[in-house]
């Protein structure tokens, strides 16, 4: 297990390099001088010049890609070309903000898909297990956009029952912090939520059709004892995988939700920086995020097989 | 006469003839407004919805407009201008210009200290200009390019000698070229001093802190030398909270909930539910900016022939963009000189009525028909109803307009080098002076003139407008420049004037729109 | 066929909706109302009435016709990119399990680096490098979604390359090529089918995500996503049919897809099959 542990993390690292060369090459052949967009009204071209020598944009791109990896490698990872800000700072001022979202997310993603899912299954066709069938189709197919939108139009506008959008910090406006996250929270949770749903009650349905639950009813266990004690203890196992999986596409969910809501996150600053040819702000955080995918995902695994005794690594492929 | 008592009394005056002409003002029920004009009163936290974050709070690293709404809260300039666009003093009691136009010599205020102890006076003017000048990644160095020198004459006294006579210079001075910093809190602020301004001003209010794309605070300076007209000390309020947000809709509705007192530029759509809300007071007074259409005048490009943007500039139906997308927030526009800049023509309306048959002709005339590309940049709503509008616009003058969304990056990249096919969509947030609106723009290989436009006899008229200190000979260089580059020969197409709005709470007082968008809270107070 | 769609009621359901949508696309100039891209300011931001029964934009162009002929851009690019995710994913896979070795190691990292990367942003990233235009937005939701044919196709290959049927071909001299194509691609198939389709309801997705951003069709061109994004601002004054009317269309579209991928699903991979 651990030798299997410590060849994942080594595969990380070539994955990692490409990773880094991939963003880095997108973006330097993507058309439009950052300069040009922070210059803003002030086009003295003795001033452009001398901004694009202090940002070392004059350099050769090899050059500044091996400037780059260095710094990176130290843990510095530059500064924003727009703001001067450290990246790593700007980075992690944002971070907390996205990752409330996220987990308020995941949070009502996976409770309303267990107790839902769990429902639907034991009462198979019922009127609730077709809702909730229906659901985890729809969800996946209503842009998290366009929700968002709905949301705003019926919640903050029409009824005014929550914000619009915008962030308060919770250490001062806790309560305000909290309206503000319903909205995003529920869009960015939505197309989760139909996923989860669908495997919870898929899971379930297939364990409670196994052997040894039947031996257990005929033991005389009780229905509840006999979901709760062995239909959900085994059942959740594929689950965990796919709830895992998710927080890698926390960070897709959060460019349009953070978008639609202006909510100051790294989704946002994500966007924002590429359109505005930010280069050390884009690559920190498609590295970042792609370490943080690869790790998930290394500890679902992990995960699955300390869950699932049957699962052994040792003669996998990578 | 040129006290800062009168200067005070004037914003007064002019707060309460503004506030009246303001219109809009909504009837009906909610608390009204005290009569204008009622006593301020000291106290209370203002919100600030502005349109954007603050990227540098150092003048000399500033390139965006945004940035200057703080800059105009924490510095003093030498001199500022009043609600109509004059120049007025400020650090600088009084000026002189020598006979030759080579020499300015500034009479400096004795009162005045910065946010961190340390006293203005002529050697800080002198550090302040030469560093603008001659720091190697200055923003400013361009805008004091004319400047050769500075003397400390006395302790109160600077001098600024030039390299030849430069009419604008007062004008730059306004601005951030003219913005007085301590030299301690910049040598104390170091890398950071940009985002981190501590002590560093002289104006109605300090710097707090400013935590990114979040909020900014600043706070009252009891020390500051302004007075209200009746001898009170200003500013009145004690904090300003800034918070950025860039989306007009979303800084209308925070208005509208109370989250924010004060908010400008304010998208066209909206301005009528601020109007009718009993709680709010919608202002609006003119701007020097513009907004405008690059037709590529270079070789090969679509208009390299200056009647083909003739043709477009006739064929355009001004009214309706600013009707239809503006909501009369911003006015039919034809050149680079806005209504209240001095030497503004109010005759001069060339292309007031939409002449979709006389650019039919005019093509006809020129012989082959006219189809370019207009670059917009993608996913802007706005820009691209602009668009989609003039693009209809031209269809019935039989101009083929085809629309190119691009990310604005390479909009700017392509426009740097004026290697774009057709025309873009370039607007201007406006300068004191005409020349700040024009020149850079106009003149032949200028910075911001990129449609490569060039025409002689309008570089000597720029070049004129610049050495003759005559206003009269100003005017006149002005006015005959334009009606070339509009007209004649023109550099490029432009479509209308902007207004500056304010919109806020009702409870809060003497805020006036000035025509460089900024504004000025020393003398906003907030009733209690 | 007859007997296998009676068999699967929803393969029929979802197979006729999206039938439907198509020949809408197809046949755009001949439904819709109004031209699309008619610009008339005096009729801008009608509410929906019988005249234009979703409402005007803010330059008087009927909604309702923008919508159907919306359709033509979000099927195409949902069809195309899914083709161009389809061919190399399935290349790079086939090729993989059966070559094995080296070029299997390195194609493997590099589709592990392509799925490290947040797919949307991704997908941002190689349209804003190659211009925000709609064939750049095809390549790029179709780049994004190699690594799922890849890693699926690759997955079958492994388990098919030992079975008797693949190595008796070998032992009778068929070449590598004619192995792969003949012997082991058509027993993928049923795995790929189902995500072609599911991949079609993502890809359609995923342009009204980027067209949301701006980085989609060319205005005044109509697009679902741009569409979208062009009028939520009239939101905030109430103005929310211009939304409503796209939103509701790639709802339906999406919708249909998934459905129709779920039934191919549970009818042909039966591994897959669950008690559904």
């Amino acid at each position: 297990m651990t030798q299997y542990i410590l060849r994942r993390l080594l595969l990380m690292i070539p994955v990692a390099f490409l990773v880094s060369v991939i963003v880095f090459t997108l973006l330097r052949i993507t058309p439009g001088d950052p300069v040009l967009v922070f210059a803003g009204e002030e086009r003295d071209p003795a001033a452009l010049e001398a901004l694009r020598h202090e940002y070392g944009l004059d350099q050769p791109l090899p050059v500044q890609y091996v400037v780059w990896m260095e710094h990176a490698l130290r843990g510095d990872l530059g500064r924003s070309l727009r703001t001067r800000q450290p990246v790593t700072q700007a980075i992690l001022e944002r971070l907390p903000k996205t990752l409330e979202l996220g987990s308020a997310a995941l949070l009502i993603s996976i409770s309303v898909a267990l107790v839902v899912g769990t429902l639907a299954a034991l009462r198979r066709n019922s009127p609730l297990d077709l809702i909730a069938t229906g659901f985890t189709i729809a969800g996946v197919s209503l842009p998290n956009f366009y929700l968002g939108i709905i949301l705003i139009l019926v919640f903050a506008l029409a009824l005014r029952v929550f914000p619009p959008g915008g962030y308060a910090d919770f250490a001062t406006e806790p309560v305000d912090n909290l309206k503000r996250l319903v909205l995003p929270a529920i869009t960015l949770a939505t197309a989760s939520l139909a996923i989860n749903l669908r495997q919870v009650r898929s899971s379930l349905l297939d364990v409670l059709s196994q052997e040894y639950l039947r031996t257990a009813r005929a033991k005389g266990l009780g229905e509840r004892a006999v979901v709760l004690r062995h239909a959900l203890k085994n059942g959740l196992i594929p689950v965990v995988t796919i709830f895992g999986l998710q927080i890698g596409a926390l960070l897709d969910g959060a460019i349009i939700t953070e978008t639609i809501f202006f909510w100051p996150g790294v989704g946002r600053l994500a966007v924002d920086s590429i359109g505005g040819r930010d280069y050390p702000v884009v690559q920190a955080i498609v590295l970042m995020s792609a370490l943080a995918f690869m790790v998930s995902t290394l500890a679902v695994d992990v995960l699955y097989a300390w869950l699932d005794p049957r699962i052994s690594y040792r003669r996998q492929a990578g | 006469m040129r006290s800062a008592r009168y200067l005070l009394a004037l914003f007064a005056t002019l707060a309460v003839v503004l506030g009246a002409c303001a219109g809009g003002q909504p009837s009906g029920g909610g608390p009204t407004a005290s009569p204008v004009g009622a006593k301020p009163v000291y106290g209370g936290t203002l919100t600030f919805a502005l349109e954007n974050d603050v990227i540098d709070f150092d003048p000399l690293r500033s390139r965006a407009f945004v940035d200057r709404n703080l800059h105009y809260q924490i510095y003093d300039s030498l001199v500022r201008i009043d609600p109509t666009g004059k120049i007025i003093p400020w650090l600088a009691e009084s000026w002189e210009t020598s006979a030759d136009g080579k020499q300015v010599t500034f009479k400096l205020r004795k009162d005045v200290k910065y946010h961190d102890g340390t006293v203005f006076d002529a050697a800080s003017v002198k550090w302040n200009i030469d560093r603008y000048r001659t720091t190697q990644n200055s923003q400013r160095a361009s805008d004091l390019a004319p400047v050769a020198s500075v003397d400390v004459v006395d302790q109160y006294t600077a001098r600024f000698n030039l390299k030849a006579p430069f009419a604008p210079l007062l004008a730059t001075l306004v601005d951030r070229a003219g913005m007085m910093l301590s030299q301690k809190a910049i040598e104390a602020g170091g890398a950071d001093f940009t985002r981190k301004p501590v002590g560093a001003g002289s104006g109605p209010f300090k710097f707090v802190e400013a935590v990114k794309d979040d909020h900014i605070t600043i706070e009252k300076n009891p020390d500051w030398w302004g007075k209200d007209k009746d001898g009170n000390k200003l500013p009145y309020l004690d904090k300003i909270i800034v918070k950025p947000i860039v989306e007009g809709t979303v800084r209308t509705t925070n208005l509208r909930t109370g989250d924010a007192q004060v908010a400008n530029n304010i998208v066209g759509k909206d301005v009528e539910s601020i109007k009718s809300d009993p709680n709010l007071l919608y202002q609006q007074g003119p701007n020097y900016g513009f907004d405008s259409i690059f037709t590529n005048r270079k070789k090969g490009a679509a208009f390299e022939d200056g009647r083909y943007a003739r043709a477009v500039s006739m064929a355009i139906d001004r009214k309706q963009i600013t009707n239809q997308v503006f909501y009369g927030t911003r006015f039919p526009g034809y050149g680079t000189i806005a209504p209240s800049h001095f030497a503004a023509d109010p005759s001069f309306k060339p292309f007031e009525k939409a002449d979709p048959a006389g650019a039919k002709a005019l093509i006809q005339q020129i012989g082959k028909p006219l189809q370019f590309e207009m670059l917009v940049t993608a996913g802007t709503a706005l820009d691209l109803q602009i668009a989609q509008l003039i693009q209809a616009q031209l269809a019935k003058a039989d101009i083929k307009m085809d629309i190119k969304t691009l990310e604005f990056a390479q909009i700017l990249t392509l426009q740097d080098t004026c290697s774009y096919q057709g025309a873009t969509l370039i607007g201007w947030s406006g300068r004191v002076d005409p020349d700040g609106n024009t020149y850079s723009h106009i003149y032949t290989g200028a910075p911001n003139n990129n449609s490569c436009y060039s025409n002689a006899q309008v570089d000597k008229l720029l070049d004129e407008s610049r050495t003759t200190t005559d206003e009269a000979k100003r005017k006149a260089a002005f006015r005959a420049a334009e009606q070339i580059y509009v007209v004649d020969d023109p550099a490029r197409v432009w479509y209308d004037f902007r207004s500056t709005q304010l919109a806020t709470a009702k409870r809060v007082q003497g805020l006036v729109p000035y025509p460089d968008g900024l504004i000025r809270f020393d003398v906003g107070w907030l009733q209690k | 066929m007859r007997q296998f769609a009676r068999r699967n009621p929803r393969i029929l359901v979802g197979g006729a909706v999206i039938a439907l949508l198509l020949l809408v696309a197809i046949a755009a100039p001949f439904v819709a109302p109004y031209d699309p891209k008619l610009v008339d300011v005096t009729n801008a931001l009608l509410p929906p009435s019988p005249a234009h029964p979703l409402g005007t934009d803010d330059l008087g162009r009927d909604v309702l016709s923008r919508v159907i002929w919306g359709s033509r851009i979000s099927l195409s690019v949902g069809l195309i990119a899914v083709g161009i995710g389809f061919f190399v994913g399935v290349s790079l896979g086939l090729l993989a399990g059966y070559i094995g070795g080296l070029f299997d190691l390195l194609a493997m990292r590099a589709i592990d680096a392509l799925l490290a990367f947040p797919a949307l942003l991704l997908a941002i990233s190689i349209t804003a490098a190659l211009g925000p235009q709609i064939q750049n937005a095809m390549i790029a939701i179709g780049v994004v979604a190699v690594p799922a044919y890849t890693r699926l196709t690759r997955g079958q290959v492994l388990s098919l390359r030992e079975r008797e049927f693949v190595l008796a071909a070998r032992t009778i001299g068929a070449t590598p090529l004619r192995v792969v194509v003949r012997h082991i691609f058509p027993n993928a198939t049923n795995a790929l089918v189902v995500q072609a389709t599911l991949g079609i309801a993502a890809a359609i997705l995923a342009e009204a995500a980027l067209s949301f951003l701006g980085l989609g069709a060319q205005p005044p061109e109509p697009s679902w996503g741009q569409d979208i994004n062009y009028n939520a601002r009239y939101l905030s004054n109430l103005k929310w049919w211009m939304s409503v009317g796209p939103g509701t269309a790639i709802f339906l579209a999406v919708f249909s897809f998934n459905f129709l991928g779920d039934a191919l699903r549970d009818a042909l991979d039966p591994r897959l099959r669950r008690a559904a």
